[in-house]
């Protein structure tokens, strides 16, 4: 598979999953700056085996165990089911029912918590150790179901879901680094609305082809679904910003 | 939306089981349509609850 076609591929489970690591990447620079680096570290590298544990179990069995069209059913299913509550959280946020998700109000309240909570020297840092663990467990196990999703085909599908996930991991957590600072500059809603109507559309294409359906052109359908996911999506948004009153997006907020 | 969404995805189902060769091979434009017709019914529902709710806070 020639660099072009494996970057196209990857590209959905890349976007997907570099959601995930900006949440947990953002916690566990929080830990880190607060704390130290030497727990929320550890934490980070034993939820990473126990991730590891995991899908090495479930995804020997998924592939041995389930057939084929089982496994595109119920992963179409729950991408389906996944994505448009993301989509709909994007457009009441985009609508201003919701307030924007903000990753550096999140990272202050973060700061805030750690520093009430206090810490002694020469202790092993548990609070720390646990903080990250959860959030990088959680996260990663997002980004296995969304690997696992994208990679159901098998073959250049799988890989290019690895790949994807992989270089979406490398990315966000060198801007963490380089930044040491919440990842404000990434514009999650704006990822969150694209991701919803991706994860929407695979589950839609991958459904209806565990029912026996052959979309035409096969996966050159995909697009055209996200496009109309986008299209509808995006006129919710415009009807509901003309149903609440002016000024009223600002209101709502505070609910 | 969730309740939603897994009725069309039996309804679908349903299609498709129900259905001859020609209804399997539009079960999945069927359920595109379903679930955006959701997306529109389900967020102008959630536009109506908000209307409401900042109209009886103003009161």
């Amino acid at each position: 598979m020639d660099p072009i076609t494996l970057a196209i591929h990857a590209t959905p489970a890349f976007v997907a999953s570099a959601v995930e690591f900006v949440e947990a990447t953002t916690i566990v620079l929080a830990v880190g700056v607060t704390r130290g680096w030497r727990a929320p570290l550890l934490g980070t590298v034993v939820a990473t085996a126990a991730l590891a544990i995991i899908i090495g179990t479930l995804g020997v069995a998924l592939v041995t165990v389930v057939p084929e069209h089982l496994l595109k059913g119920v992963v179409g299913a729950l991408l389906l089911l996944f994505g448009l509550r993301w989509l709909r959280k994007a457009v009441l946020r985009f609508a201003g029912i919701v307030a924007i998700h903000d990753e550096e109000l999140i990272y202050l309240r973060e700061l805030a918590e750690l520093r009430q909570q206090g810490l002694r020297k020469n202790e092993f840092d548990w609070v720390g150790f646990l903080v990250a663990f959860k959030a990088v467990l959680l996260e990663g196990t997002e980004v296995a179901f969304i690997v696992i999703a994208f990679g159901a085909a098998g073959g250049v599908a799988l890989t290019s879901a690895v790949v994807g996930a992989i270089v979406a991991g490398i990315f966000v957590i060198g801007l963490g680094i380089a930044l040491q600072k919440p990842l404000t500059m990434v514009p999650e809603n704006w990822l969150k609305f694209g991701v919803g109507a991706m994860l929407c559309s695979f589950g839609v294409f991958w459904f209806a082809e565990a029912l026996g359906m052959t979309w035409p052109g096969d996966a050159l359908s995909i697009p055209l679904i996200v496009v109309a996911f986008l299209a509808v999506s995006w006129l919710a948004v415009r009807i509901l910003k003309a149903l609440l009153p002016q000024g009223a997006q600002i209101e709502a907020r505070n609910f | 939306m969730a309740i939603g969404a897994l009725i069309a995805l039996a309804i679908s189902w349903l299609l498709a089981v129900a259905g001859g060769d020609r209804t399997q091979q539009i079960v999945g434009w069927a359920l595109l349509a379903m679930v955006l017709v959701l997306i529109v019914a389900n967020l102008y529902r959630a536009g109506l609850v908000a209307r409401a709710r900042m109209s009886s806070a103003r009161r």
